[in-house]
């Protein structure tokens, strides 16, 4: 049922009380009060749904400790004044909103809520500057705003409210990480890829009978054991190497010491800084999180890219990473095996490595994945090596 | 003006008969070409790049050559080359594909550098140059270069300095439901590029051109296109912002859509809807801001903050 609009019900007694008693004083009083209500109605209705509220802000993306100035921009698209109109919005996120005239009024661990109080002059836009500082990782919202004023003639309350969804990331810090050369993709011409023949699993396509005058640092090794000649690697100029990283990122011991955010910052800081050197060396990208993220998907999965759009899109992933249900390591192994079936150079960053999933990594290693493991509790957190075969790293058990 | 002015709708018309939709995008072919540019076209394939760029050169009855780039083409793969011939004794010049009104340059970005600069030497020149010999391009010349999107494997991507060669980037797009379901119905049986008869010749381009540098553009609306110039070079999210060459490119652009739109003069918004075609390639975003935004978002901030002129009634 509608909701009776009682000054104007008010009127509407005025004016019969006034025919009955066929006052005519009376009568103008209430006409007048009729046309000053009208009044209100037709600003309520009409001049007050032409102000409009947004912001301004740009970019919507920064690194840690960055700042963004921006403004609220409040327009009035009427030819009344609009006199102490309330302003309020939430903030949801980590982020600190700073502006001389929004104060924050209720402060909760995922949001805080600003009000301010404005006048906006007859056909006039405000600037109310503000300026947002990104401290920690996050995706930081502002929505639901929403404005309060009562109109010129003083008769009606009225609120508009504009559905946001200003969304402002704050990218992970990049951790610092000791000697990066594992990451190697060799200068234009020479990357090598192996592709295996169906029905011949131990030729590589990738490797060719010794010519005379081939390098013999390109001799193949492998390949020369296997076939018993000696063999040169064939390279594709035109490929670009493969980094998969793999995170265990949702551990239940770390649950229990009370440590899961911590490790799981730590290892999204070292993600970031291996996408950055995969971009610097336009090898291809691609990360597995062992993480429930969508009904069915037990494994969280980037899939492979490159270039700096790609890059881009992967801190955006990191930024909005928050905790999600935690599903076996091993389920992101298997994916990332499943994903690259020629190999690839591999990076587990995970705690520690139980018995299961170094037998699990060793598998890999030998179906010419290249292993490396970075512990995210390390203060100086380091490429381990993991491969079988290379510099002494055998298989355990 | 008018008899050109029909005649190009008369060619947007001919178009439309193959190429379903995109309207936009057979505008800003046909303002590229009436200002003497050259078109940069990024976009997945299947599209319908080849199908807009055959499209047009039967329409305005000008010869197509389309060149298929790979990464081992040779710049005489390009340009031509000098070869002896046995029976006559002498060395002759066999033209490369280049030798032509419209030439499709499919795939640039997997040429390596040095065929890619053959190329694009020459759009710059309208000549080419083998062994001495210099050989005047036909006029118009016209290049439509495609290429997939840079994230793509095995790629040579177009340094910034040649970017800006070409006068517009564009991108074609998907078709939506309707528009490929008449794509369907119309190539069902037959290619109706076959039927299709040329509506402008050479020499009604070549007259077009010259009316084109005649458009008339107000000084408030040359105002506004030199403060988003401006802009572009004191934004700090920018490493490299519009140059004087890049001005020009958008002036001259201005002036062509101006024309096919059926005006003699420019307007503000022309201005707006050519800026994001013809800067985005141009601008070169910092380090940083690589990471936090594209060369879209900056100009759409640019055109959001830099007042429009506005005539007072």
């Amino acid at each position: 049922m509608k909701r009776l609009d009682l000054p104007l019900g008010a009127v509407f007694f005025l004016f019969f009380l006034a025919l009955n008693m066929e006052s005519g004083i009376l009568l103008w009083v209430t006409v007048t009060i009729a046309l000053w209500i009208l009044a209100a109605r037709w600003w309520k209705y009409h001049m007050f749904q032409r102000l409009k509220a947004y912001f301004d802000i740009f970019p919507k993306r920064l690194f840690p400790g960055e700042k963004v100035s921006g403004y609220l921009i409040l327009e009035n698209r009427s030819f009344l004044p609009i006199m102490n109109l309330k302003v309020d919005f939430t903030l949801w996120g980590k982020m600190e909103l700073k502006s001389t005239h929004l104060t924050a009024m209720n402060r909760k661990k995922q949001w805080t809520r600003y009000e301010g109080t404005f006048f906006v002059g007859p056909k006039k836009r405000i600037r109310i500057p503000i300026e947002l500082a990104g401290e920690l990782r996050g995706a930081n919202i502002i929505r639901d705003l929403l404005l309060e004023v009562v109109d010129p003639f003083g008769i009606y309350r009225v609120e508009k409210s504009f559905h946001l969804f200003e969304e402002i990331l704050v990218y992970p810090i990049e951790q610092e990480l000791e000697d990066l050369t594992e990451l190697n993709r060799m200068p234009l011409g020479d990357t090598v890829v192996k592709r295996w023949i169906q029905d011949d699993i131990f030729f590589p396509i990738g490797a060719r009978p010794y010519q005379y005058g081939d390098a013999f640092t390109r001799i193949d090794f492998k390949a020369t054991a296997k076939l018993q000649s000696l063999h040169t690697k064939v390279y594709d100029y035109t490929a670009h190497g493969d980094v998969c990283v793999i995170t265990n990122l949702l551990t239940q011991e770390a649950k229990w010491m009370g440590v899961d955010e911590v490790i799981m910052e730590r290892s999204l800081s070292i993600v970031t800084r291996l996408a950055r050197e995969s971009l610097q060396k336009q090898m291809r990208f691609s990360l597995f999180i062992n993480a429930q993220m969508g009904k069915g998907l037990r494994v969280f999965e980037l899939p492979a890219g490159l270039g700096r759009l790609h890059f881009r899109r992967t801190l955006e992933v990191l930024a909005r990473f928050s905790h999600a249900h935690a599903t076996p390591f091993s389920l992101a192994l298997t994916q990332a095996k499943q994903r690259f079936p020629n190999g690839a150079l591999t990076i587990v960053i995970t705690p520690y490595i139980e018995e299961k999933i170094q037998q699990e990594l060793n598998y890999l290693s030998l179906k010419g994945f290249e292993i490396y493991w970075i512990d995210p509790t390390n203060e100086r957190p380091y490429l381990h090596e993991m491969t079988v075969g290379k510099k002494g790293v055998g298989l355990i058990g | 003006m008018s008899r050109f002015q029909e005649l190009i709708r008369k060619t947007r018309d001919a178009i439309q008969q193959v190429i379903v939709g995109k309207k936009e995008e057979i505008d800003f072919l046909l303002t590229a070409l009436f200002s003497n540019g050259h078109v940069l076209l990024e976009d997945v394939p299947g599209t319908g790049k080849t199908m807009m760029a055959k499209t047009l050169a039967r329409a305005l009855g000008c010869s197509f050559k389309r060149i298929q780039f790979t990464p081992d083409l040779l710049p005489s793969d390009v340009v031509g080359i000098q070869f002896y011939n046995q029976k006559t004794g002498d060395f002759e010049f066999r033209s490369g594909p280049i030798h032509t009104q419209i030439l499709l340059a499919d795939e640039i970005n997997r040429a390596t550098p040095r065929t890619q600069s053959s190329l694009l030497e020459s759009m710059e020149e309208r000549q080419v140059t083998v062994e001495g010999k210099t050989m005047k391009l036909p006029a118009p010349f016209f290049v439509i270069a495609t290429q997939n999107p840079i994230e793509s494997q095995g790629t040579f991507p177009l340094p910034e300095a040649q970017m800006d060669r070409f006068l517009l980037k564009l991108s074609i797009g998907y078709p939506n439901l309707e528009e490929e379901r008449t794509i369907l119905r119309r190539f069902k049986e037959s290619v109706p590029l076959e039927q299709l008869d040329t509506v402008l010749s050479s020499e009604d381009i070549l007259h077009i051109q010259k009316e084109v540098s005649a458009v008339a553009i107000h000084e408030d609306v040359e105002t506004y296109l030199l403060q988003i110039v401006q802009q572009t070079r004191s934004s700090e999210l920018l490493a490299t912002g519009i140059s004087p060459r890049g001005s020009l490119a958008l002036m001259k652009a201005s002036q062509a859509f101006a024309y096919i739109q059926g005006r003699d003069y420019v307007v503000p918004d022309d201005i707006r809807i050519l800026v994001p075609k013809v800067f985005a390639h141009r601008i070169i975003l910092t380090l940083e801001a690589q990471m936090k935004t594209t060369e879209l978002e900056v100009l759409e901030y640019i055109l959001e903050h830099v007042a429009v002129p506005v005539e007072r009634i």
